[in-house]
C-alpha cells in the first residue's frame, strides 16, 4: 500500500533521513524504531508532507499514487483522509481550547460534503468505535476535562473518523501512564486487525513487540536493519540493534550489564557474572542495618491527601524500588524522605536518628548523608554555574572556594561517573541528557552520602543512555555501599534495579517484598493491575 | 479501570456559585483599591510641607485669599484630629461627595460625569483599532516568512517607542496643516476623531502586536497545530479556528496595562487636539494643583481600571476554559 | 510601560540534543547581531557621545540668541531649523542629550531600586508573617497599577509642583510598580525551582541559598529590563515636559524645547518634531537593545 524507496530528507546541507526504504501493506503494522535524532519522526511526517525539509526519493507511493510531486493543495487532500496522524499526549495534541467533538468534526468537514447532521452522527460513531463511554457528553468536553484514557481515545478518534487507509502513530505511548498506554496500543492493534495499515514510530521496544509485524531500525537517518519483529528482536544482526535490545532492562536480572562495558573485548548484553549473590530465598541471619525508615507518613495538600500512612524500610547497600501510577503519592513520599516537605503525620529516621518532622537547622549537619538525583537535571542546576562550579560547591559543602583550587578533585569525580575532565568547563545546559544526569550523580556523590533518593532518574533518557546510567548507578552502589530508594513508574526498570519493591497506590504502600516474589506472584489487586497493564 | 473513570461528573450547566464568587471577589478587591487610592492621596496632601489648606487650593503659590483658606479649613476639618479627618473624608467619598473644584468652581462629581463619555469614546475606539492592527500585523507576519517577521517586529518596536505627543504633532503637521484631510482640533464630527484615535491606538497596537505575534508563533509550533494540519486544515482555517484564540490570550491578560496606556495617552491626546475629556481635566487639575479634582480623577481612573481588568479576566475565561477553576 | 511580559522565568532548557552514542553537541554559538541591533547600538553610542562631549557634534553655543534668525525652517546652516530666539535646534538638541538622558537614567534607577526593594520584600516572605508581607506589598503594587502610566506621575506632580526634579521623581515612582511586579514573580519562581531544592538537600543554609542562588537569578533580568526602561522613562519625562510640567524653557533639554515648541506647532513644526525625534530614537534604540539582550538570555539557557 505504501512504498518508500530511497527517501532522503535534508534541512539545508544536513541530511536527517538518508536513503530510507520500506513498505507497508494493509492489515499490517510496521514499527520504525530509533533513538532521538535517528530521523524517525521526520520520516513519519514526510508521509504527510509535513517534514519541513527538502524531500527526495526514488519512489514515494500510496496505493500506486505518487506522493512526490504533490503540491500543497494535493497534500491537503491526502492528509487526514488517506493518511492519518496520531501524536502522543492528547493534552497538547488536541486544541485545548476546543471541544474534542469539534476537532473530530473538522476532519470530516475538510474531506467530504456530508451535511452537519451526518457529520455529527459519524463523530459519535467514531467515538463509540474507540470505546468512549457517553460519547454525546464527552464530545462536548475539552481534552483537559477528560481523564488520561479518555482523551487518548478522543485523539485516536480524530485521526480515525475519515477511515484513512494508513495511520501513522508518532510516539503514541510516550509520557503516558502504563494503563493508558495499554489502551492506545490495543486500539492500534484492533485497527491493524481491521485492515488498516499502521506505521508506528517509537523508541519503546516493548510496544514494538506487542504491535508490529515488521521492524525498521534507524540510526542517524539510515536503516541499519529491518525484518520480522520476532527475528530482529530475538536475533538482531546489526550492531546498533543488538545494543538497543541489550539495553532494555525488561527481563534482565539484577546485576546484568545493560550497556557495553568500557573495557575492550566485553560483549554487550552478556550477563557479567553477578558480583552480588542472588537474594537468598530464606531470610539471612545477618541483615544489613536499616539506614532509612519511614513510619506512618502522612501529607495532605488542602483537601487532597497525597500520602496516607506510608511505611518503608531501606537497608544499607540495597535498592528499594517504589512503583505506582502517576498521582499515587510516590513523588511526595520521596520529597518527605528528603525533607523537602514536612509530614503532617508519621516519622522518618535516618541511620537511626530522627529525621522528620524536625526543624531544618537540626537536620542540616546530617544532610550530607542523604543525596538525591532528580528527574530533570536541566532545571536542577544554577543556570549561571559551570559544571566545575557545581561540583566544587558540592565538594566544599557550600563554602566559597576557588574553582581552580579543586580541579583535581573535580576531574576525579567526573571520572567516577564516566565523564571526561573537559566537561568541567561547560555549562550544564549545553550537555546531553545523559551527561547532565551523570553530573547530577557526581554532585550527589561529592558529599559522600550513605543513601540516595532517586525520583525517576532515567525516565527522560533514551534507552541506550538509560542503560549506561543504570549500569553506572549499579557500579557505584557496589563500590560505595550506597542504599538507593528508586522511585519510578517504569516497571521494567524497577524490576531490573531493585532488591525489594514497594507498590504505592492512593498514598499507601499496598504491597512490599523481594522483587522477584512481588513480580512473579503479586498479592494485592492493584499490583496485579499494574503488572497486567505492562503486558 | 481507573484509567477511564471520569475525573468528576461534568458540572451541571449554569451553576451560579463560582460566578458569584468571582464577582464578589472582584467587587471587594475594587473597593479595596479605591480605598487605598483615597488613603494615599489623603496622606500625600498632609505630607506636603506647608499648610494643607493651601495645598488643597493649589499649592504655596496659589495666593489664595484668607476667606478661601478658612472655608477649606472648615470644610475639611483641618483643625480636627487626623483620624477624624480621615474618617470624615472616607465618609464623604463613600456617599459620592467628591468635593468641589476650587479652580473651576464646579462640583467634582458632576464635572467627572460630564467629561467621562468623551474619554470613553476615544479610548474604546482606540482599543478596537489597536487590536485590529495587532491581529492584522500578526496574521501578515505569520504568512510572510522571516523577512516579514523582521519588518513587522521593527514596526512594532517603533510604534511602541513613539511618544504620543510627538506622533500627534507629526500627524497634525502632515495630515492637517499640509494635506488638510483632517481637522487639527476636535470639531465634534467623526472626521475629527480620526487623528486622535490613531495617535492613541498606535503605541498600544505596537505592544499588543509584539505579544500577539510571539504567542502566535508559539501556538503554530504546538502539537495541536500539527494535528490540525495533518487533518488537511488550510492555513486560513488553522489561523481562524485554532491559532487566533491562543494568540489573543496574552493580549487579553494585558487589558489592564492597555487601559493604562490608553488613559495616559488620553491626557496628551485630549490636550493636543483640544478634546474635552477626563484627560484634559486631569491635566488642568494637575497644573493648577487642584486637589479635590485630582482626587476625583484618580478615583475615577482607579475604578475604571478595576472594571477593565475584571472584564479582561472575564474575556480570558470565556476564551480559555482551562482557567475556569473547579 | 513597554515592558515585555514574557520573561525568562528559568524553567526549561533546550531539548536534550540526542543520545550519548552520537557525538557530544557543540555548545550553542552566540548568534550574530542583526543589522538593526548594530544600528541601535551605534545610535546609542552616538547619544552617549552627545551627552558627554556635545561640542564634538555641535560646536555652536546652545544659549546664544540671534533674534534675526528666529523661526527659520530647516536649512543647510541650521539642519534642524531655529527656535523662537533664533537658536539652532540641532545644537540645542545635541547639547540637551546629556540632561535628557540623565533624567531618564535617574528615573529608571529610582524605579528599579524601589521596584527591587518592594519585589524582594514581598517575594521572600516565609511563614505567616512573610505571607502577610507578600499580600500587603502585592496589594500595594496592584493599587499603584490602578493609576497607570502617566497618571501616577501626574498625581505626584500635583503635589510636588512642576519642574525637572519633580518630573524625574514622578516618572521613577510611576515605573516602580512594573519592576516590582516582575521582581516579585521572579523571586517567587526561583524560590520554588528545582535548583533551590537541590541546594536545600545539599544542606545549604537559607541565607546561602538566598544570597547565592535566589537573588542573583531573580534579579538578573532587571538589568536588561532597565535598558528597556530608560527609553520609556525618557518618553514619559519628555511627555511631562511637553505638557508643561517638566523642565521649563530655556534649558537645552528636549522636554523644555518641546514645551516651547508646542505653541508654534502650526507655524514652526520643526521645533516640536526634531526634539521629539531625538526622544523616539532614544526609546527605539533602547528597546531594540533591551529585546536583543532578552533574547540572548533566553537562547543561552
Amino acid at each position: 500500500m505504501l512504498r518508500v524507496e530511497g527517501l532522503t530528507v535534508a534541512f539545508g546541507d544536513r541530511r536527517v533521513v538518508d536513503d530510507v526504504s520500506f513498505s507497508l501493506d494493509a492489515g499490517e503494522c510496521v514499527a520504525i524504531v530509533g533513538e532521538s535524532g535517528s530521523g524517525k519522526s521526520v520520516t513519519a511526517r514526510t508521509l504527510l508532507g509535513l517534514s519541513g525539509g527538502q524531500v527526495d526519493a526514488g519512489r514515494l507511493e500510496l496505493d500506486g499514487d505518487d506522493l512526490l510531486g504533490l503540491d500543497e493543495r494535493g497534500w491537503r487532500r491526502v492528509r487526514g483522509s488517506r493518511v492519518g496522524l496520531v501524536l502522543q499526549d492528547a493534552l497538547v495534541s488536541l486544541d485545548p481550547l476546543r471541544p474534542v467533538g469539534r476537532e473530530i468534526d473538522d476532519v470530516l468537514r475538510l474531506h467530504g460534503s456530508a451535511r452537519p447532521a451526518e457529520r455529527r452522527e459519524r463523530v459519535l460513531e467514531t467515538l463509540r468505535e474507540v470505546g468512549m463511554p457517553e460519547p454525546e457528553l464527552r464530545s462536548r468536553q475539552r481534552a483537559g476535562e477528560l481523564s488520561g484514557g479518555l482523551r487518548q481515545r478522543a485523539l485516536l478518534a480524530a485521526a480515525l473518523a475519515p477511515q484513512p487507509g494508513v495511520v501513522v502513530a508518532d510516539e503514541p505511548t510516550t509520557a503516558l501512564d502504563a494503563a493508558v498506554q495499554r489502551v492506545v496500543v490495543d486500539r492500534l492493534a484492533a485497527l491493524r486487525d481491521g485492515g488498516t495499515a499502521v506505521l508506528a514510530i517509537t523508541h519503546d521496544l516493548a510496544v514494538v513487540r506487542r504491535l508490529a509485524d515488521r521492524v525498521v531500525v534507524l540510526y542517524a537517518g539510515r536503516v541499519v536493519e529491518q525484518g520480522p519483529t520476532d527475528r530482529v528482536l530475538r536475533a538482531p544482526e546489526a550492531e546498533h540493534t543488538r545494543r538497543l535490545v541489550a539495553a532494555l532492562p525488561a527481563g534482565k536480572p539484577r546485576g546484568t550489564r545493560l550497556s557495553p562495558a568500557q573495557e575492550a573485548g566485553a560483549r554487550s548484553g552478556a550477563p557479567v557474572p553477578p558480583a552480588r549473590p542472588a537474594p537468598p530465598a530464606a531470610p539471612a541471619v545477618d541483615l544489613p542495618p536499616v539506614v532509612l525508615r519511614a513510619t506512618g507518613l502522612r501529607r495532605s495538600f488542602g483537601t487532597r491527601t497525597a500520602v496516607d500512612g506510608v511505611d518503608l524500610e531501606l537497608r544499607a547497600g540495597e535498592t528499594l524500588g517504589v512503583v505506582g501510577a502517576s498521582g499515587s503519592g510516590k513523588t511526595t513520599t520521596a520529597r518527605l524522605l528528603l525533607g523537602l516537605e514536612q509530614p503532617d503525620g508519621g516519622t522518618v529516621e535516618l541511620l537511626g536518628e530522627p529525621w522528620a518532622p524536625l526543624p531544618e537547622r537540626h537536620r542540616r549537619p546530617r544532610r550530607h548523608l542523604l543525596g538525591t538525583v532528580p528527574q530533570d537535571p536541566a532545571a536542577a542546576f544554577d543556570p549561571r554555574w559551570t559544571v566545575a562550579r557545581v561540583l566544587v560547591d558540592a565538594l566544599s559543602d557550600g563554602r566559597a572556594t576557588r574553582v581552580g583550587a579543586r580541579r583535581d578533585d573535580v576531574a576525579a569525580l567526573l571520572a567516577r561517573v564516566g565523564l571526561e575532565p573537559d566537561v568541567a568547563g561547560r555549562m550544564p545546559v549545553t550537555l546531553s541528557g545523559g551527561q547532565r544526569q551523570r553530573v547530577a550523580i557526581a554532585r550527589a556523590l561529592a558529599a559522600r552520602p550513605r543513601v540516595l533518593v532517586l525520583d525517576e532518574p532515567v525516565s527522560a533518557l533514551d534507552v541506550s543512555v538509560q542503560a549506561q546510567v543504570l549500569d553506572l548507578l549499579d557500579d557505584l552502589q557496589r563500590s560505595d555501599g550506597l542504599a538507593y530508594l528508586f522511585v519510578s513508574h517504569d516497571l521494567d526498570v524497577v524490576e531490573h534495579v531493585s532488591d525489594r519493591v514497594a507498590v504505592v497506590h492512593e498514598g499507601r504502600v499496598v504491597e512490599t517484598g523481594p522483587t522477584a516474589e512481588v513480580f512473579a506472584a503479586p498479592r494485592h489487586a492493584h499490583t496485579r493491575e499494574l503488572l497486567a497493564a505492562r503486558g | 479501570m481507573t484509567v477511564d473513570a471520569p475525573p468528576a461528573p461534568a458540572r451541571a450547566r449554569r451553576d451560579p456559585r463560582p460566578a458569584l464568587r468571582w464577582l464578589v471577589g472582584r467587587a471587594v478587591g475594587g473597593v479595596l483599591v479605591l480605598w487605598a487610592v483615597a488613603t494615599l492621596i489623603f496622606f500625600a496632601v498632609r505630607l506636603v510641607p506647608g499648610d494643607p489648606a493651601e495645598a488643597i487650593l493649589g499649592g504655596p503659590g496659589s495666593q489664595a485669599s484668607d476667606e478661601a483658606l478658612a472655608l477649606v479649613r472648615e470644610q475639611y476639618g483641618l483643625d480636627r484630629p487626623l483620624v477624624v479627618q480621615y474618617l470624615a473624608q472616607l465618609g464623604r467619598l463613600a456617599t459620592g461627595d467628591l468635593g468641589s473644584s476650587y479652580s473651576l468652581r464646579v462640583d467634582v462629581a458632576d464635572l467627572l460625569l460630564a467629561q467621562l463619555p468623551g474619554t470613553l469614546v476615544l479610548a474604546a475606539a482606540a482599543l478596537v483599532v489597536a487590536w485590529a492592527l495587532a491581529l492584522a500585523g500578526a496574521w501578515w507576519a505569520s504568512r510572510s516568512g522571516p523577512v516579514g517577521a523582521r519588518v513587522s517586529s521593527g514596526l512594532e518596536v517603533l510604534a511602541s517607542s513613539l511618544p504620543q505627543f510627538w506622533l500627534a504633532s507629526v500627524l497634525i503637521v502632515v495630515f492637517s496643516t499640509e494635506l488638510g484631510w483632517f481637522p487639527p482640533v476636535s470639531t465634534g464630527t467623526p472626521l475629527g476623531l480620526v487623528l486622535p484615535v490613531v495617535t492613541l491606538a498606535v503605541p498600544v497596537a505596537g505592544f499588543l502586536g509584539q505579544v500577539t505575534r510571539d504567542s502566535l508563533l508559539e501556538a503554530s509550533a504546538a502539537p495541536f497545530a500539527l494535528s490540525a494540519r495533518a487533518r488537511g486544515e488550510t492555513p486560513g482555517g488553522l489561523f481562524a479556528r485554532h491559532l487566533l484564540r491562543h494568540a489573543a490570550l496574552p493580549g487579553l491578560a494585558l487589558s489592564g496595562w492597555a487601559f493604562g496606556s490608553l488613559l495616559s495617552g488620553a491626557v496628551v491626546v485630549e490636550s493636543v487636539f483640544a478634546r474635552p475629556g477626563l484627560g484634559r481635566t486631569l491635566l488642568q487639575a494637575v497644573t493648577l494643583r487642584d486637589v479635590p479634582l485630582v482626587t476625583g480623577v484618580a478615583l475615577a481612573s482607579a475604578l475604571a481600571y478595576v472594571v477593565v481588568v475584571a472584564l479582561g479576566d472575564l474575556a480570558e475565561r470565556l476564551v480559555d476554559p482551562r482557567r475556569r477553576t473547579p | 510601560m513597554t515592558v515585555l511580559p514574557g520573561l525568562p522565568g528559568g524553567a526549561g532548557g533546550p531539548v536534550a540534543p540526542g543520545t550519548d552514542l552520537a557525538p557530544a553537541p557543540r555548545p550553542a554559538r552566540r548568534p550574530r547581531p542583526s543589522p538593526v541591533e548594530v544600528a541601535a547600538a551605534a545610535l546609542l553610542g552616538l547619544l552617549v557621545l552627545a551627552a558627554v562631549a556635545p561640542g564634538l557634534l555641535a560646536p555652536a553655543d546652545p544659549l546664544a540668541v540671534a533674534p534675526a534668525d528666529a523661526f527659520s525652517p530647516p536649512s543647510l546652516a541650521h539642519p534642524f531649523g531655529t527656535d523662537e530666539s533664533g537658536r539652532g535646534l540641532w545644537t540645542r538638541v545635541v547639547h540637551g542629550t546629556g540632561a535628557s538622558l540623565l533624567i531618564g537614567l535617574l528615573a529608571t534607577l529610582l524605579g528599579t531600586g524601589l521596584g527591587v526593594v518592594l519585589g524582594v520584600a514581598s517575594g521572600l516572605g516565609r511563614g505567616v508573617a512573610g505571607r502577610v508581607a507578600d499580600a500587603g506589598v502585592g496589594r500595594l503594587i496592584e493599587v499603584l497599577f490602578a493609576l497607570p502610566g502617566l497618571l501616577l506621575a501626574l498625581v505626584v506632580i500635583a503635589f510636588t509642583g512642576p519642574g525637572a526634579l519633580p518630573a524625574t521623581l514622578a516618572v521613577g515612582l510611576a515605573t516602580a510598580p512594573g519592576y516590582a511586579r516582575i521582581v516579585r514573580t521572579q523571586v517567587a519562581t526561583v524560590r520554588r525551582s528545582a535548583m533551590v531544592e537541590q541546594a536545600v538537600v545539599l544542606g545549604r543554609s537559607p541565607a546561602t541559598v538566598l544570597l547565592r542562588h535566589v537573588l542573583p537569578n531573580a534579579l538578573a533580568p532587571v538589568a536588561v529590563l532597565a535598558t528597556l526602561g530608560v527609553g520609556q522613562a525618557v518618553v514619559w519625562a519628555s511627555s511631562l515636559s511637553y505638557l508643561g510640567l517638566g523642565s521649563p524653557p530655556p534649558a537645552p533639554e528636549w522636554g523644555a524645547m518641546l514645551a516651547a515648541g508646542r505653541t508654534y506647532l502650526g507655524s514652526a513644526w520643526w521645533m516640536t518634531v526634531f526634539p521629539g525625534l531625538a526622544v523616539v530614537v532614544t526609546a527605539a534604540a533602547s528597546t531594540v537593545l533591551g529585546r536583543a539582550l532578552t533574547r540572548r538570555r533566553t537562547e543561552v539557557r
